[in-house]
């Protein structure tokens, strides 16, 4: 099949076994295609966008390496989120047993990842600081979970993700799955009152 | 205090999960026990209240990622990889087999001061004397 037949509708297993064939630069069309959630996938885990990029190029170029030896089973995005989930909790493993930080950062360090502009709140600056303090919020607050049970909150919270997915995507049980949210909530419930996130209509503890 | 069972099933719930069945048969108790119901609304306003940046890829991220390929090998496919073992192993064996021969065919060539053939040049030799032979 010869380049110009490409089609942005050609399917991911179709592409993929071409760039196995030889065409890599048909790659291109699947990095554009995937770059967005899997950048975002890996800010979310990592808090640190440098990082963060650095992390989904490694799964980009791991996938080109394996295109030859993939079985197209499923969706491609699913393997490459577990790639890159699985990337991004062993960053995240090293970075607490190299450096001994813990994964939140300390009072005064840079938020690189809070510099963003907020979506739909230039117009409204009360807005903007609303959606930045439930960010500051949010990240304090998941930087106390263990990476295994971050990664189970993003991928449901943020990735929309359904359970048994989220076990194909980690390699686990739904059972797991639901365990490692039940306590995550549990830590977040206790970290939001901490910190008096919100004013709190009732407790279920 | 609910307990961990009661937690996952109102996760269910807010997470859509559940079956339509299951769905009602819930709401209907969350209706009727206010402690249940004050703990859904809780764990929903925690929930929605979780909120992070995502961030698009930033500019050149694609062409980084090329330029990143342009250097990379791809993994050789496992029938590929299966011959390299075989070739391995039976190169293996076939060095074994040569050490075993007896030590007058090796050492007059090592002694001579000449480099002993590898195996690909004996190969190639006799390849060649066969050659020579037909031609004859």
């Amino acid at each position: 099949m010869s380049r110009s037949a490409t089609r942005r509708g050609d399917s991911d297993w179709d592409l993929l076994a071409r760039v196995a064939a030889g065409e890599q630069e048909l790659f291109r069309i699947l990095v554009e295609r995937h770059q967005d959630r899997l950048i975002a996938l890996c800010r979310r885990l990592l808090h640190d966008p440098e990082e963060a990029r650095d992390a989904a190029q490694e799964v980009f170029v791991k996938a080109f390496r394996k295109a030859g030896r993939l079985e197209p089973r499923g969706q491609l995005y699913t393997w490459l989120y577990r790639v890159a989930v699985n990337h991004c909790l062993n960053r995240l493993r090293r970075r607490r047993l190299v450096r001994f930080l813990p994964l939140t950062r300390t009072a005064g360090e840079a938020e690189p990842d809070l510099e963003l502009d907020p979506p739909d709140a230039a117009a409204d600056p009360l807005a903007e600081l609303e959606i930045r303090r439930r960010w500051q919020a949010t990240r304090e607050a998941i930087g106390g979970l263990p990476p295994s049970q971050r990664a189970v909150l993003i991928l449901a919270r943020w990735e929309g993700l359904s359970y048994r997915e989220i076990a194909e995507t980690m390699e686990i049980t739904v059972k797991a799955v639901e365990s490692r949210l039940v306590r995550a909530m549990r830590h977040l419930r206790r970290a939001q009152d901490e910190s008096g996130w919100q004013v709190s209509r009732g407790d279920e503890r | 205090m609910i307990d961990d069972l009661q937690m996952r099933t109102l996760l269910r719930r807010l997470r859509g999960e559940l079956s339509p069945d299951e769905r009602r048969r819930l709401d209907d108790r969350v209706a009727a026990e206010p402690e249940l119901r004050a703990a859904a609304e809780l764990l929903e306003r925690s929930w929605n209240d979780l909120e992070l940046p995502a961030g698009a890829a930033p500019p050149g991220f694609a062409a980084g990622v090329m330029a990143q390929i342009s250097l990379a090998e791809p993994e050789a496919p496992p029938w590929a990889r299966l011959a390299a073992a075989a070739a391995l192993v039976g190169g293996i064996a076939l060095g074994v087999g040569i050490g075993r021969l007896p030590p007058e065919e090796v050492l007059p060539e090592a002694l001579a001061g000449s480099p002993a053939p590898s195996l690909a040049e004996r190969y190639f030799d006799a390849l060649a004397q066969l050659d020579t032979e037909v031609e004859e």
